[in-house]
């Protein structure tokens, strides 16, 4: 153990969809407090790196460790064992995860959304997790539409609900996947706004997305992925001068 | 103004009511040309002939010899006919239980990536969507032959359950089974497509928030699903409704066995089967009522729905 926790280790790990590589020996170590953007083309295995670490994807070799436990097995006795659906749900819960298209729950209110987690997930009664939702809800100024529905808000509102819903889960790492792409620019600004914040308050984040600005300005650590690994690493000034280069 | 031809009159009937703007062709201001509705001969003729063709045959059959139609409010309220509403909405209730328990289990099942529980579902579903309802009744009613009696052994215990299987399958149990169970075939291909029809970044979300894949299923999915579901669901329960007359052949109780006997005593057949027409009609007329209250209600956080298109010809004939 050095100065800091490591909050998600890959080491080598390869994933196959269909005949293709997906990831080949990606290895990536995320340290507690944290932010790392991860970039790179469309296809390369950014966005399948993040479902890996959620569980919401099998990896097939390698080691993935998220606060500890590998990725979608229990340790027993003498054993790493398939996690059942109940353990799953428990290492969900802390990862809270935004997604490129918000997935929010349309039968729902922003309230009752942002309280979800809470009354689904761990039994807490509906009073109680739409306390504690409101509370997050304020953090990124959605309180004020605690009653509407989903599709009553634009995108960018919709992102940061979505990011509320993730919060009140108290989670231990956020996961980010491209939260702006389908936001117009200003909707976007106000969601990156949102991250920003969040990095400044020592969220430990992992982020894919295509806004370099913010990369460079927020990022600890910007990885360029490529062909499923990572081609690049380190501090933004570093690494995006070069990118852009690449790009330009 | 100058070049004054005879304007056409501007109807009720114009779509714009105001034309656009004068031309000016050639120094000569040309009168601005209304706008008119297509013409639709064939609208018209359906609307003026079709009604026509409703009075003429009802005319008719009122003017019919054979059909006593005082008899009918008699019998109306008969209260063996009543004794048959009551029974054929049991049987309805009670069969659409048994077929929605049975549809989600099987749904879930075809859904699941255990394999045998795909392929059980599936051979269900594929014998009792081809078996006619009429026939799996037939069969339920006469188990009997099959399996004499129903018994339950347990080791050491030995018999605790033991009863001929005809004093458990009535008429009304058999009736309920299999209705019951054809309905299930019905239902669990509803419920699926139902289910198939929510987006999958919506259990991806909740399953990141830490809920649990039955709970998911409960909260998240099946309420979505449940629009869908809703317009084919309710038009399985009215079949339903209407299929409940099938087990007027095994002796069922229901509306049409009464019917039946009573008609089978006085030969008013046409009467009766009137009388039996007007309650499913009034019965189907109601679940219809229901079934538009729930779909209000059930689109309810659907608050920018796009309005419903209209057909063309209740356009022109309004």
């Amino acid at each position: 153990m050095s100065k800091k926790n490591e909050m998600i280790v890959a080491r080598n790990i390869t994933k196959h969809l269909g005949h293709s590589k997906i990831l080949s020996n990606f290895s990536l170590i995320v340290e507690e407090g944290e932010v790392v953007v991860l970039v790179g083309a469309s296809g390369c295995g950014k966005t399948t790196f993040l479902r890996c670490v959620n569980g919401l994807e099998r990896i097939e070799s390698g080691q993935l460790l998220v606060d500890g436990d590998q990725v979608g097995y229990t340790r027993e006795r003498y054993c790493l064992r398939e996690s059942t659906d109940k353990q799953l749900a428990a290492f969900r819960t802390k990862i809270g995860v935004v997604f490129q298209s918000y997935n929010l729950f349309p039968q729902l209110t922003v309230i009752e959304n942002a309280a979800a987690g809470l009354h689904y997930g761990l039994n807490v009664s509906w009073r109680e997790a739409k306390e504690r939702a409101l509370i997050t809800l304020e953090k990124v100024e959605m309180e004020g539409k605690a009653k509407f529905y989903p599709s009553e808000l634009s995108g960018g509102q919709q992102q940061r609900v979505a990011i509320a819903r993730a919060l009140t889960m108290d989670p231990k790492v956020m996961l980010f996947d491209e939260p702006t792409s389908a936001l117009d620019p200003r909707m976007a600004s106000e969601v990156l706004k949102v991250m920003r914040l969040l990095a400044d308050d020592g969220m430990t984040m992992l982020i894919v997305t295509h806004e370099m600005r913010f990369a460079r300005e927020v990022a600890d650590r910007v990885a360029v992925v490529d062909h499923g690994a990572i081609a690049r690493i380190g501090a933004p000034e570093d690494v995006l001068s070069q990118q852009q280069l690449a790009r330009g | 103004m100058t070049g004054a031809i005879d304007v056409p009159l501007i109807t009720k009937n114009q779509i714009v009511e105001t034309a656009p703007a004068g031309v000016v062709q050639g120094g000569i201001v040309q009168a601005p040309l209304p706008f008119r509705k297509r013409r639709r001969p064939l609208a018209w003729i359906v609307t003026i002939l079709a009604p026509a063709l409703i009075v003429w045959l009802a005319i008719s059959v009122s003017h019919a010899d054979a059909i006593h139609f005082s008899q009918i409010p008699k019998y109306l309220f008969d209260s063996r006919i009543l004794q048959g509403v009551g029974i054929t909405l049991e049987l309805t209730v009670i069969s659409l239980v048994i077929g929605i328990v049975a549809g989600l289990l099987l749904a879930c099942a075809r859904l699941s990536n255990v394999t045998v529980a795909k392929a059980i579902s599936i051979g269900y579903t594929w014998i009792f969507l081809s078996v006619p309802g009429l026939v799996q009744l037939i069969f339920w009613y006469n188990l009997a032959i099959v399996f004499p009696r129903i018994e339950l052994h347990l080791p050491w215990l030995g018999t605790i359950w033991d009863r001929p299987t005809n004093s458990i399958i009535t008429a009304m149990t058999a009736s309920m089974i299999g209705l019951g169970l054809h309905e299930a075939a019905y239902f669990a291909e509803v419920i699926r497509s139902g289910i198939l029809s929510v987006h999958k970044g919506q259990v991806e979300a909740a399953q990141s928030l830490g809920i649990r894949s039955r709970r998911i299923l409960f909260y998240i999915v099946l309420p979505q699903a449940l629009r869908v579901m809703l317009p084919s669901g309710v038009a399985r329960v009215v079949a339903l409704m209407k299929d409940t007359a099938l087990v007027a052949v095994i002796g069922g109780g229901d509306l049409m066995t009464h019917a039946q006997e009573i008609y089978s005593d006085n030969f008013l057949i046409l009467e009766l089967l009137v009388v039996a027409s007007l309650w499913y009609l009034f019965m189907v007329s109601i679940l219809m009522l229901v079934q538009s209250v729930v779909e209000k209600w059930a689109s309810k956080y659907q608050k920018t729905s796009a309005p419903r298109p209209k057909i063309a010809m209740s356009e022109t004939v309004a």
